[in-house]
């Protein structure tokens, strides 16, 4: 493989992805192309774990070097992607400050392009509605560890229907979940593995065609 | 064999060496729930051991069948988790209500020009420098820390016999990757072996020798030598073979071979899927060893893998005890009993720890089902 910024990506070569970044931005390369290039490498780790040849720390690795490379990456706000127009809204929900599969899926649908805010841990059900409503979040993934967390995201759920948000928001629980926790909190979809939250999201962009291509 | 012929220690021994045994050993890790069941609060058990003792034998008084003491508490009595917990927390009683669930939290408190400190100055000063980081402790509060759980266990242990029933662990450790994870956080620990994994192969081998050594030590204490092994990050699911091997199951072989080599017998703890990497354990002396599994194996599949080599506990799924129903307990369990205990080497047993928040009706179920 060349030594491109798409080939040092998939090789997770974070030194060397940064500084071919800086050498193209240095020579005048245009920050949304980059960024594409740099997507096209994260899309190829992508396909690899899907075939089985990549693992998810593979995945956070690729997510981790996307955080730092976007560092050096400027652009103006209205040039933002389109594939970033999903919104997606996460938070450990109340009583559970567990946050680290939390947040290796938040670094996951970042380096996807997916604009993503996190509301952080033990956020209780009246701050995760107010925010659903405010931002018209699109995707809530609710996580939880430990055993009370599932009264939490129930609580949280049942405060959407209250609030009448509930048709208008997919709800995604990850963690120590099953079906049955599933089932018990009301939730559409429960996950184990950060990927599969991730082609969830995607999946329910995609048929709301939000995005162009992820 | 009529039921109750073998003591709980033989039926134990018997089950790990795949011999017969009168009924199948029962071992549910059982503490969070513990206080919940005896109706004092999660803070008067996790700060008081005479309540937790007291809580634990009114559980074995009301289901006499628990035959196996599988506890972790004195790797979280509360007085010293604000000095070697192994993360930052929270803990009911203190930043949290009395009956919250202990929490943890985990960030990059060790930064990698730190895992040095390995190098120059070994493993204890490493670590002692991560709980002054997090917790502030002083040496002086450490060493007190460490000797109060040696302490905590033998007691637990001679209480566990006092309630008829025979202890698993007679000590527990993390292993090396699993520790300098927590120090460094997962994420940065990625980044680590896969930039610098000269380095990571270095310290997480002197690491591996110091968890060894201070094992072998803490077991003459206690006197009861079966140790727990506790990881969950490193497996299939997360890291390619590749890596597994390389700083993984290089330093797992070696700790179980040693523990073996003493007389001691390797109870190994595997959170997370492990189903790619259950056939490592084929290349490790056979009846030798337990593994304990969550709710994330398939027990099913491991059994298949470890035929009449490993024996294993487990696995009803904490989410089973906490929203399912106990029909639903009982069906899990009688599947376990039927498939897993032909042949022998099965410990019925919960997936990780039975949670604070389980359903008492799925509590008794689960009992019943070895009844």
């Amino acid at each position: 493989m060349k030594n491109t910024l798409f080939s040092a990506v998939v090789n997770l070569d974070e030194r060397n992805v940064i500084r071919l970044t800086k050498d193209k931005l240095k020579y005048g390369q245009d920050p949304i192309s980059l960024l594409d290039e740099i997507c096209l490498g994260v899309e190829e780790i992508g396909k690899r774990y899907a075939k089985g040849k990549y693992f998810i720390a593979d995945l956070i690795m690729s997510g981790l070097i996307f955080k730092e490379v976007t560092k050096y990456i400027c652009f103006p706000k209205e040039n933002i992607p389109a594939l970033n127009k999903i919104k997606v809204l996460f938070a450990t929900v109340e009583a559970d400050i567990h946050d680290v599969g939390k947040n290796v899926t938040i670094d996951l649908f970042k380096a996807k392009g997916i604009n993503v805010t996190d509301l952080g841990v033990d956020v209780s059900p009246c701050n995760i509605a107010e925010e659903v409503e405010k931002q018209n979040i699109e995707v809530l993934c609710l996580s939880g560890l430990i055993s009370s967390s599932y009264n939490s995201m129930r609580k949280t759920i049942k405060l959407l229907e209250e609030k009448q948000l509930r048709d208008k928001v997919k709800v995604i629980i990850g963690g120590n979940v099953d079906e049955n926790v599933k089932i018990f909190t009301g939730a559409d979809y429960w996950v184990k593995e950060c990927t599969h939250g991730l082609k969830i999201c995607i999946e329910l962009a995609q048929k709301k065609s939000l995005v162009k291509c992820i | 064999m009529s039921i109750n012929s073998l003591s709980p220690e033989e039926r134990l021994n018997a089950a790990i060496q795949f011999e017969k045994v009168d009924r199948i050993p029962c071992a549910p890790l059982i503490d969070n729930y513990a206080a919940r069941f005896a109706n004092i609060t999660h803070s008067e058990f996790f700060f008081n051991s005479k309540n937790a003792f007291n809580a634990l034998a009114s559980i074995k008084e009301r289901y006499p069948v628990w035959d196996i003491r599988r506890s972790s508490y004195s790797a979280f009595y509360g007085k010293y988790q604000k000095i070697i917990g192994h993360l930052k927390n929270k803990l009911p009683g203190i930043e949290l209500p009395d009956n919250n669930e202990c929490q943890y939290s985990e960030s990059e408190v060790m930064k990698r020009e730190n895992l040095s400190i390995i190098k120059k100055s070994g493993y204890e000063e490493f670590i002692n420098e991560y709980y002054h980081r997090i917790h502030g402790s002083l040496k002086i509060e450490i060493k007190n820390a460490l000797s109060e759980q040696i302490e905590i266990l033998k007691n637990e242990i001679k209480e566990a016999n006092r309630c008829g029933q025979t202890p698993l662990y007679g000590y527990l450790i993390a292993t090396a990757e699993e520790i300098i994870c927590y120090t460094r956080s997962f994420p940065e620990f990625i980044r680590d072996i896969y930039q610098v994994p000269g380095l990571m192969h270095e310290i997480l081998s002197i690491v591996t020798d110091s968890l060894i050594e201070i094992t072998l030590q803490a077991v003459k204490q206690t006197g009861v030598n079966r140790v727990l092994i506790g990881f969950s990050r490193m497996n299939g699911q997360f890291f390619s073979p590749y890596y597994f091997e390389k700083f993984c199951w290089i330093n797992l072989k070696r700790i179980i071979l040693s523990f073996i080599d003493q007389g001691i017998t390797p109870v190994i703890h595997i959170d997370g899927d492990w189903t790619l990497n259950l056939p490592y354990f084929r290349q490790l002396p056979e009846k030798k060893m337990i593994i304990e599994l969550d709710g994330n194996t398939d027990i099913f599949k491991a059994k298949k893998i470890l035929k009449n080599h490993t024996c294993l506990l487990g696995n009803v799924p904490s989410t089973l005890f906490t929203v399912g129903t106990p029909e639903q307990v009982k069906e899990y369990c009688r599947k376990l009993l039927t498939k897993l205990s032909r042949g022998g080497g099965f410990i019925l047993g919960s997936g990780c720890a039975l949670p604070y928040m389980a359903r008492h009706e799925n509590v008794e179920a689960f009992f019943e089902s070895i009844s």
